[in-house]
C-alpha cells in the first residue's frame, strides 16, 4: 500500500511516477479513482449500491508504452506498491479490483494497431486497445479477428488474454488463447520480453500461455499478435426448439463429434427459453432453443446446414427455420444491455464451467439441484454457448430477486452459492470458470481445484514476481 | 435534486459497459470516469449522499463539465437510456446548488450578454435564422438562395438559450430562448431555416413556443430545393467524407437528408473512419465545449485528424461548430466546407 496520500512521502513516490510516465499519466482524482474502483463483478457493485465506502486505488497511472509499463512496475518493486492491471474495468470476477489499493495501471492508452500483415493474416497490436476498435480497424482492412464476444464493447485486447475471453463464433474460430500467435509482456520486475512468434512449434514450453489466463498476477502483456480471417462469404444459422435440453444436447454433441465446423451452437434449458429467448427474441414456447450457425463458401455452407439439419431432425424437434436463428444472431448482444441484463437488486452470477459431453449434463443437473435445494430463493438457468470436439461449456446463471439489504449478509449468501455450485460442478468434472477467470470471486477454490499442481502455479508466481506486487489477492494466490 | 428524474437511467448505466467504446471524451481522455457508466456511479454517489457529495468532490463536478454530450452512447444503447439528459440534469443541480466551477460561471455570464435579435429582408415566408461566428455559412446559404431565386429573410439572434440551458442554467437560457422565440414569431414567417444543428434542435425541441412553424435543418430545407430542380448539381464523383452532426443524427435522427443533398450535387461520399457509430462532432453537443476545455477538444481535433485516411481529403459538416474548429484551429490542416459551401463549389 501506498502511503498516505496527505503524506510527503506519497508526493515522493507520485514525483517519480510522473517523471516515468508523465504528469497526465498519474491521476489521483476521487472520479478516476471511483471508476477504477467498481467493474462488473456482483460484489462491488452491491458494495456501491448500498452506499458502502468503495476499495479504490491509491493512484491511476496511464502509461503510453510498455517501457513506460516498466519503469512503473521497477518503481513499485522498489517501493512494494501493489499493481492492479485495468483494461476495460469490465470482468465479471474482481480481478481489476484494487483490493490494496496502490497503483491502478491503467492500459487504454496503449491502443495502437501497429501492423496487419496480409500474409500471414495477423494482427499485431497493443493490448489496451477497446476490442471492438480493434474489431472495426480490422475489419477496415477486409478481415475480421472473429472474436465477437458481447463485452466486445466494454473489454481491452489485454483483458481477454488475462482471462482467456471467447467470443460467440468460438466453436470455429477458438478462445482468445487460439487466436494469439505471440506476445509482449513486461515482467513484474520490469523487464520486457517477447514469446516466440508462432504458437506452435517445438521450441520449449509454451510461453505465451503461461501468461495467457494470468489475470495481470505474472506481469503486463503490452502487445499482441493475433490471427485474423477473411470475412466469409455467407453466415447462415438455423433455430429448432427441442423437447427439453436432454435431447437438443444429443444433437448438439452429435453435430460436434460429426466434425461438422459450426462457427455457433447455442443451446438454451427450457428455463432459459421461457425466460431469456422470450425476452429478448418473442418466442414464447416451452421447450429447450438451439441455434448454429455455420459459415465460409455458401456451397460448403449450405452442406453442413443441411447435414446439421439432418442430425438435429434425429431428435424430432419443432425447426423455427432460419429467420429465428437469423434473429438471435441479431440480437445477440441486446440481452447483455438493461433492461434485458440481470441487474440490481437482483443478485445474480455467471457460474460457467465446461466438461466433457459425457460429464457435462451431469454438472449442469448437479449444480442445478444444489442451487436450487439449497437457496429455494434462487431461479436457476443455463445455456451451452461454446462447444468443443469433446464437450461444451455451460453458462449457468443464478439469480436471486430479492437479496439481503444488509450487504454483509448479502455477500455471504452470494459467497455461499458460488462455493456450493462451482464444488458441484467440480465433482462431476466441472472446473471452476470457462472464459471468465478467476479473479477475486474464484481464487479460493483454485487449490481445490488443482490439487497438488497448485504449488506449481504457486511456485511460477513467486518466481516472476518475487515481491508480490502483481494484482494481489487474485487467483488464490494470496499477498 | 433534478438528477432523481433519471433513476432509471442512473440504474441502468452505473454497471454497464456496453457504450464505452464510442464515449467522445473518453476516447482522447481515457479516464473511467468519462464514460457513461463512470458519470453514472458519480452521480448515484451523489444520489445517495446528497449534493454536498459535490462539495465532498469537486472533480466530479469537473467530470461532468467534461462531457462531450454527442448523445452518441444514448443513440447507440438499444434502449436509448437518456445518458445525456442525466448529464444536462446533473448540470443544473450543480448551477442550482451555487457549486459551478469559476470558469462555467464566467463562460456563462458571458453568454448572457447576448444582443438584440435583428431582422433583415424582404418580407417572405422563410426565416433563415443565423447564430454566432457562422459568416460564411451564411454567406454559402445566401448564395444558394439567390441561384434557386427564393427570397428570405434573416434573423440574427446571437444566442438561443441553447449553450445556457447547456451549461445547466435553465432560467437564464428560458429568457434567451423567449426572446428569440418572440422575434422569430414577430417576423411572420412561416418557415424557419437554420444551418446550425444547434440551433436547430433548440427552435424544434426546446420550446413550445414555435409549435405550428416548420423549423428546418438547411439540409432538409436545401434537399427540398433540389428535389425541385432549384439548385444545379456540381462536378461528379467528387470525393468526400461527410461527418455527422451530433444534433442532426444523435439527437434528431437526421442522418440522410444531408447524405441525400451531397450525392445530389455530384458528391461521392467515403466513410469516415473505422465505424458509424463515434461522434466526430469535436464536441458540438457540448455546444461550448471550445471555450470550456480547449484542450480536450484539441484532442478531439488531433484524433479525427488521425483518423483521416488522407490528409488532403475534403470532410464535409452540417455543423459550422465542427467547422471552426477543423478549419481555424492550430493543428494539421484540414480541408473543410460546411454542407453549404460544399453545395456551391
Amino acid at each position: 500500500m501506498l502511503p498516505q496520500t496527505n503524506h510527503y512521502h506519497f508526493e515522493m513516490i507520485r514525483s517519480e511516477l510522473s517523471w516515468a510516465v508523465g504528469d497526465e499519466n498519474v491521476r489521483t482524482d476521487d472520479a478516476d479513482k471511483l471508476a477504477h474502483s467498481i467493474d462488473y463483478y456482483w460484489m462491488p457493485e452491491m458494495w456501491h449500491d448500498r452506499n458502502q465506502p468503495p476499495r479504490p486505488p491509491d493512484v491511476v497511472v496511464t502509461p503510453e508504452t510498455a517501457e513506460g509499463v516498466a519503469k512503473v512496475l521497477k518503481i513499485a518493486n522498489t517501493y512494494k506498491i501493489p499493481v492492479t492491471p485495468w483494461g476495460g474495468g469490465s470482468g465479471s470476477q474482481g480481478g481489476a479490483l484494487p483490493l490494496y489499493g496502490g497503483i491502478s495501471l491503467d492500459t487504454k492508452k496503449l491502443n495502437r494497431v501497429i501492423e496487419v500483415d496480409e500474409e500471414s493474416l495477423t494482427i499485431t497490436a497493443e493490448t489496451g486497445c477497446n476490442m471492438q476498435q480493434l474489431e472495426w480497424a480490422t475489419e477496415k482492412a477486409g478481415f475480421s479477428t472473429m472474436h465477437l464476444p458481447a463485452s466486445i464493447a466494454c473489454a481491452t485486447l489485454g483483458g481477454f488474454l488475462a482471462h482467456r475471453g471467447t467470443g460467440v463464433l468460438s466453436t470455429k474460430y477458438g478462445k482468445i488463447e487460439d487466436m494469439v500467435m505471440s506476445l509482449e509482456v513486461v515482467t513484474p520486475e520490469g523487464e520486457i520480453i517477447n514469446t516466440l512468434p508462432v504458437p506452435r512449434h517445438a521450441s520449449g514450453p509454451d510461453l505465451t500461455q503461461v501468461y495467457v489466463g494470468s489475470e495481470g498476477t505474472l506481469g503486463v502483456m503490452t502487445k499482441a499478435t493475433l490471427k485474423i480471417h477473411p470475412i466469409p462469404e455467407c453466415r447462415k444459422f438455423r433455430a429448432f426448439l427441442f423437447k427439453d435440453m436432454h435431447t437438443a444436447m444429443a444433437a448438439g454433441a452429435e453435430i460436434m463429434a460429426s466434425r461438422l465446423r459450426p462457427a455457433v451452437i447455442r443451446l438454451y434449458d427450457t428455463p432459459e427459453t421461457a425466460k431469456v429467448i422470450k425476452k429478448v427474441l418473442g418466442i414464447d414456447r416451452q421447450g429447450s432453443y438451439l441455434v448454429f450457425c455455420f459459415d465460409g463458401y455458401e456451397a460448403m455452407v449450405d452442406l453442413e446446414v443441411e447435414k446439421a439439419c439432418e442430425i438435429c431432425r434425429k431428435q424430432a424437434p419443432e425447426d423455427l427455420g432460419s429467420a429465428a436463428g437469423q434473429s438471435w444472431w441479431d440480437n445477440r448482444y441486446k440481452f447483455f444491455y438493461p433492461p434485458y441484463m440481470f441487474q440490481l437488486p437482483q443478485a445474480f452470477g455467471t457460474l460457467d464451467t465446461v466438461a466433457t459431453f459425457a460429464n457435462i449434463e451431469k454438472v449442469y443437473w448437479a449444480m442445478k439441484n444444489v442451487v436450487e435445494e439449497n437457496f429455494p430463493e434462487a431461479t436457476f438457468i443455463g445455456h451451452f454457448s461454446h462447444w468443443y470436439e469433446w464437450g461444451a461449456m455451460l453458462y449457468a446463471r443464478f439469480i436471486i430477486e430479492q437479496p439481503p439489504q444488509d450487504p454483509r449478509e448479502a455477500a455471504a449468501l452470494y459467497n455461499k452459492v458460488w462455493d456450493m455450485a462451482i464444488r458441484a460442478a467440480i465433482a462431476e468434472g466441472g472446473v471452476i470458470n470457462e472464459h471468465h477467470g478467476v479473479g477475486l470471486k474464484l481464487g479460493r477454490i483454485m487449490p481445490e481445484l488443482y490439487g497438488p499442481a497448485f504449488d506449481v502455479l504457486k511456485r511460477i508466481k513467486k518466481a516472476l514476481d518475487p515481491n508480490g506486487i502483481m494484482n494481489p489477492g487474485k487467483m488464490g494466490f494470496g499477498i | 435534486m433534478h438528477i432523481e428524474s433519471f433513476l432509471d437511467v442512473i440504474n441502468a448505466c452505473r454497471f454497464c459497459f456496453m457504450c464505452r467504446h464510442i464515449d467522445t471524451t473518453a476516447s482522447v481522455s481515457f479516464r473511467e470516469s468519462d464514460i457513461p457508466r463512470g458519470r453514472a456511479l458519480i452521480l448515484d454517489r451523489v444520489r445517495m449522499n446528497g449534493i454536498e457529495e459535490l462539495t465532498r468532490h469537486p472533480d466530479f463536478v469537473t467530470t461532468m463539465y467534461d462531457c462531450a454530450l454527442s448523445a452518441a452512447c444514448r443513440y447507440h444503447c438499444v434502449s436509448h437510456y437518456d445518458e445525456t439528459g442525466l448529464i444536462l440534469a446533473a448540470r443544473r443541480d450543480v448551477v442550482e446548488a451555487g457549486l459551478a466551477p469559476a470558469d462555467v460561471q464566467a463562460l456563462a455570464d458571458t453568454l448572457a450578454t447576448t444582443p438584440e435579435p435583428v431582422l433583415t429582408g424582404e418580407a417572405g415566408d422563410v426565416l433563415y435564422v443565423e447564430s454566432a461566428d457562422q459568416p460564411e455559412v451564411s454567406a454559402a446559404f445566401s448564395q444558394l438562395m439567390a441561384r434557386a431565386g427564393v427570397s428570405y429573410r434573416t434573423l440574427q439572434v446571437g444566442e438561443t438559450g441553447k449553450a445556457l440551458a447547456v451549461l445547466g442554467y435553465r432560467a437564464l437560457a428560458a429568457q434567451q430562448a423567449s426572446k428569440a422565440g418572440d422575434a422569430i414569431l414577430a417576423s411572420g414567417c412561416g418557415t424557419v431555416v437554420t444551418s446550425c444543428p444547434a440551433t436547430f434542435d433548440a427552435l424544434k425541441n426546446d420550446t413550445s413556443e414555435l409549435d405550428g412553424i416548420d423549423v428546418q435543418h438547411s439540409s432538409t430545407y436545401l434537399l427540398g430545393l433540389s428535389k425541385e430542380g432549384k439548385l444545379t448539381a456540381g462536378p461528379a464523383a467528387r470525393q468526400a467524407y461527410y461527418i455527422d452532426s451530433d444534433f442532426l443524427r444523435n439527437y434528431n435522427e437526421i442522418m440522410a437528408e444531408p447524405r441525400e443533398l451531397l450525392t445530389a450535387s455530384g458528391y461521392a461520399l467515403t466513410p469516415f473512419g473505422t465505424n458509424p457509430e463515434e461522434s466526430y462532432g469535436l464536441g458540438e453537443g457540448a455546444v461550448v465545449l471550445d471555450r470550456l476545455r480547449p484542450a480536450l477538444v484539441h484532442g478531439l481535433r488531433q484524433r479525427l485528424v488521425e483518423l483521416m485516411d488522407s490528409p488532403d481529403a475534403l470532410i464535409i459538416t452540417a455543423s459550422p461548430y465542427t467547422r471552426q474548429i477543423l478549419s481555424q484551429w492550430e493543428g494539421d490542416a484540414v480541408r473543410v466546407l460546411s454542407l453549404e459551401e460544399a453545395l456551391l463549389a
